[in-house]
């Protein structure tokens, strides 16, 4: 990073930094350096299991402890000292910290706790600290619920925790939906299913009667709408997560094939790809059905739509040049640029949360990548690379992509992965068993 | 609610296909089976039955194969669909259902996409060799339904495939 | 035909009774509830207030029912502390009389989901080592300016390299009676998947980045046997071109103040460079938010004679490029690393202490996004 040239201007503006104040007043000068060198690694951080407040509560706080802790794992951005280290006890959440303690072994956050059962209910209370600075990092919190809602109310811990280090959104209290997949390759059964965003509570939302592919939650979480082959033909649903019903998004003619829907930023209305004779573009329609608006009009294949989170811009593949590319228009229509800009053919772009960034499948040289790039197509960045890798969903943070990994062969089988948008961190999602298509949730309400 | 309203999309869908095997099985079909894989000769007729559905699959040839991410028909291909179309003119009886695939190198809805091209450049060209169009439909399964499993150039080229389907139509 | 007319009657006959049971045949259907425990957030104030609601009497809907029940385990103090005491003078607190983790619950490790998130293996005694001099940037947990190859498997990884800062004063640098510990391994950037060999070392696929500084004053020893390829000599300013600047930086320094000078000799170009590097390997950006790592911070500070930061002393001072709240997040990373750093002092010399007895850090991640 500081090449030789680098040295000298920062050392020559050093230089002439110090000199200069120098001449008005010498005394009290503050030596001024700029550090623009540091490095990139899991912070180390200690979670002695939390203090069960009662004997009802023990098993809770084990396990909170133990999911807090993943979560923050998991994240690649944390690195847990393990209990063995650790040199001070914790046997009261209001007992002073002894910081040296926890200095000694490197940890620079300290997460202390204690659970409490109360007939069905749990509360879960937790400080955290920044060893270094000697200092609590943020205010204590009390979580109450329900004794099942365990892994919900150490999710929320683990997101505190990781919102009061990072800056950035927690997202560990969120689900992904996504699709189940049994049976051999060429006789694949696929049903919906939810879990959690670390793969616990799997709930199946479908039967395997039909092929479903893609689906995606609504903004509010509240839905989910998803392609089905149940009428025969593929065709666009909504389902209410709530009731689990699912409804065809709108009548269609016999003979046209819908897919590939998403919701647009405020949810009320969907977009999606509709096949006419052999043509597939890009239709907008009311999530109650009707309204419908013709967004492309080119006799190649648009689909993957997404959109920009304030709904301005759409993105979405197009091989109207030979094969796949990514394309930006404005969202009610207009110029249509292409973004993306290397060899090989991109697809299923991804509008980040955040905004700053699209994320996309490349395909190239027979392998197939993840990547991300900025909206105008620049600074692309491959994250992964695989025999097949698909269809990439952003965490409600925008700092964190899942996607579909499938192995090739006979026996080829898919799994969900996730990884860091720097690259870093790529991961196996715990599913129960083979599994595609995963889509992020927002935050829980 | 939740039960009544399930209750009616049960009778609904199982009424589809109840409906759709009175129409020759258009829609109502289960897509968990393999349709495209070697048919049982028993229920198709014998292939020395050349109004049968077993000569149709094997000596016409229901499927023709496509390049890579193309949709377009060689000479190959076309020689085959002449003779479909020529054996669906003889056999008014019969409607077809054309089934549009692809390989596994392509992302999921992409090559949804790319399947209903190639079902429907099979569909153009039958009936610009004369078989009625509304004898015709197509479907598009894109990557979901490989006849061949391996990863190689082997498989995946009959894998990019347009399968023709034949069932009884009008008549019963 | 007779036969397949059978087989459809069944199948027909099957499709009905299907529709007859309804329901039954969707027992995996899920409990159509989407569960949403209510949790409810309050502040520590709130949560003391409530403590000392229950405590004296008036029972808290939320919290513990009226009077606390006799205590199971012995109460720590009692009374509930806001915030637990700062260390120096701990109460009579009963505590630490329990030097041993017994009473703790462990965290049992059963075969849960959650388990397989678990961090990838950690690079402990990789055996492919880069043979060339040159390291290939590979795959590490630790992004740093210079890189570190993988300590063999049983020596403490260290929470830095204890920076052995070298400066021409004799003083009191720290006796390196450390123990030994080798920094952790360490590329120079990220390395994503996309860019890792296939499957052994078939040579950088990416270009890699020069080595960077002229190897300033660096962590002592590795602990880590032989072969090092990391470029890691220890003398400070082996590089003729570092001298040179270091010369011309000490000359401009050294240019004579009017008046009022402080005394003392500057700061040589060797022992900045040393105190830089010093706080740069405890300065770890990879957690800060993106918004956080486009965000510049300058944080003031004093500094003990013994060239320990005086902890109560930090303060942001401005910063810029991002929010108020990035800039916090920043800020606590950068005071974080300077505490980190300083906690065995950064050997400055002393006879110098006028020209640092007050600081001013600038920390500029734009060079570390991205990496």
């Amino acid at each position: 990073m500081l090449t030789r040239r680098s040295l000298i201007c920062s050392a020559s503006a050093l230089a002439a930094a110090t000199t200069l104040p120098g001449l008005v007043r010498a005394q009290n000068r503050p030596l001024r350096l700029e550090i623009t060198e540091g490095v990139i690694e899991p912070l180390p951080f200690a979670i002695p299991g939390f203090i069960a407040r009662n004997g009802a509560a023990a098993d809770a706080a084990a396990d909170i402890t133990r999911v807090i802790a993943a979560d923050l794992r998991g994240t690649g951005l944390f690195r847990q000292i393990p209990d063995s280290a650790h040199i001070s006890t914790v046997t009261s959440f209001d007992a002073p910290i002894l910081y040296p303690d926890w200095q000694a072994i490197n940890a620079q956050a300290l997460i202390v706790g204690e659970v409490e059962q109360q007939g069905g209910r749990l509360i879960v209370r937790f400080r955290l600290f920044d060893v270094f600075s000697q200092q609590p990092l943020g205010d204590g919190l009390q979580f109450v619920g329900e004794r099942d809602g365990w892994r919900r109310m150490a999710h929320n811990v683990a997101d505190q925790v990781y919102e009061r280090i990072t800056g950035e959104t927690g997202y560990f209290d969120t689900r992904v939906v996504f699709v189940h997949e049994e049976g051999p390759k060429n006789a694949r059964l696929k049903r919906l299913a939810l879990m959690d965003y670390d793969g616990a509570n799997v709930q199946f939302l479908t039967d395997s009667r039909a092929i479903v592919m893609a689906p995606r939650f609504s903004p509010t979480g509240d839905r989910i709408i998803y392609t089905s082959f149940l009428s025969g033909q593929p065709r666009v649903y909504v389902m209410d997560v709530a009731s689990v019903r699912s409804r065809p998004l709108e009548a269609i003619s016999a003979g046209n094939m819908t897919f590939s829907p998403r919701f647009t930023a405020d949810g009320g209305t969907v977009v999606f790809s509709m096949e006419q004779g052999g043509n597939t573009d890009i239709f907008r329609v009311d999530v109650n059905g009707g309204g419908r608006t013709q967004l492309t009009n080119a006799p190649s294949i648009e689909t993957a739509p997404s959109f920009s989170p304030d709904g301005s811009q759409m993105v979405f593949e197009s091989d109207r040049t030979g094969g796949q590319q990514i394309y930006v228009m404005p969202a009610g229509g207009g110029e249509v640029r292409r973004i993306s800009q290397g060899s090989g053919r991109y697809g299923t772009p991804v509008w980040s949360p955040r905004g700053d960034y699209i994320a996309f499948t490349k395909q190239e040289s027979g392998r197939f990548h993840i990547g991300v790039m900025r909206t105008n197509g620049s600074e692309e960045r491959l994250l992964t690379a695989s025999f097949l890798d698909e269809g990439p969903t952003w965490a409600p943070n925008g700092r964190v992509l899942m996607f579909t990994r499938e192995t090739a062969g006979a026996n080829g089988a898919p799994a969900v992965y996730s990884v860091d948008i720097s690259g870093r961190n790529l991961q196996r999602v715990a599913t129960p068993g083979m599994a595609s298509d995963p889509s992020w949730s927002p935050r829980l309400p | 609610m939740t039960m009544s309203l399930r209750a009616s999309a049960l009778i609904l869908s199982a009424t589809l296909a109840l409906s759709a095997c009175s129409q020759g099985g258009l829609f109502g079909r289960d897509d968990a089976v393999d349709l495209n894989g070697a048919q049982a000769s028993g229920a198709f007729g014998s292939v020395s039955d050349p109004r049968s559905i077993a000569y149709f699959n094997q000596i016409v040839g229901d499927r023709i194969l496509f390049a890579v991410d193309q949709s377009t028909l060689d000479a190959t291909s076309m020689a085959t669909l002449d003779g479909q179309a020529q054996w669906l003119m003889t056999n008014p009886e019969f409607i077809a259902l054309i089934e549009g695939h692809a390989d596994e190198q392509g992302t999921r809805e992409y090559n949804l996409a790319l399947g209903a091209r190639r079902a429907a450049a099979v569909r153009d060209y039958l009936v610009s060799r004369g078989v009625a169009a509304n004898r015709l439909n197509t479907i598009s399964y894109g990557k979901e339904r490989p006849i061949e499993i391996c990863s190689d150039e082997s498989c995946y080229r009959q894998n990019r495939r347009g399968v023709t389907v034949l069932t009884v139509g009008a008549g019963v | 035909m007779r036969r397949s007319l059978y087989v459809s009657s069944a199948i027909h006959a099957a499709i009905l009774l299907w529709v007859a049971l309804g329901d039954g045949l969707f027992k995996d259907s899920p409990d159509p509830v989407f569960e949403v425990t209510g949790v409810t957030l309050v502040s520590t104030a709130e949560f003391d207030a409530m403590f000392d609601q229950a405590q004296t009497s008036a029972p808290e809907a939320e919290i513990t029912p009226a009077p606390r029940p006799a205590e199971p385990e012995p109460p720590a103090a009692p009374e509930p502390l806001p915030e637990p005491a700062p260390l120096p003078e701990p109460p009579a607190q009963t505590a630490e009389a329990a030097p041993e983790p017994a009473p703790q619950p462990e965290p049992t490790p059963p075969g849960e989901v959650t388990d397989t998130l678990a961090p990838p293996a950690p690079p402990s005694g990789a055996p492919d080592l880069p043979q060339t001099g040159r390291p290939t940037p590979r795959p590490a947990d630790r992004i740093a300016p210079v890189p570190t190859p993988a300590p063999e498997q049983d020596v403490a990884i260290a929470p830095e390299a204890t920076p052995e800062v070298a400066t021409p004063a004799p003083a009191e640098t720290p006796a390196p009676a450390e123990e030994q510990a080798a920094p952790e391994e360490a590329a120079t950037r990220i390395v994503t998947e996309a860019e890792t060999p296939s499957g052994g070392p078939l040579g950088p696929l990416a270009s890699i980045r020069p080595p960077t500084r002229p190897d300033p004053p660096r962590p002592v020893e590795t602990a880590a046997p032989a072969p090092d390829p990391a470029p890691q000599p220890e003398p400070p300013q082996s590089d003729p071109l570092a001298d040179a600047i270091a010369l011309a930086v000490a000359s401009a320094v050294s240019t004579p103040a009017p008046s009022n000078a402080p005394s003392g000799p500057p700061l040589t170009a060797g022992a900045r460079e040393g105190f830089r590097v010093a706080v740069s390997t405890c300065w770890n950006v990879g957690s800060l938010s993106s918004e956080a790592q486009r965000t510049t911070v300058i944080v003031g500070f004093d500094m003990t004679r013994e060239a320990r930061p005086v902890e109560g002393s930090l303060r942001l001072i401005s910063f810029e490029g991002g929010s108020q709240m990035a800039a916090q997040q920043a800020f606590e990373t950068a005071r974080r690393a300077i505490l980190r750093c300083g906690a065995t002092g950064y050997g400055l010399p002393v006879e110098s202490y006028d020209h640092w007895q007050q600081v001013e850090l600038v920390f500029n991640p734009a060079g570390m996004r991205l990496r």
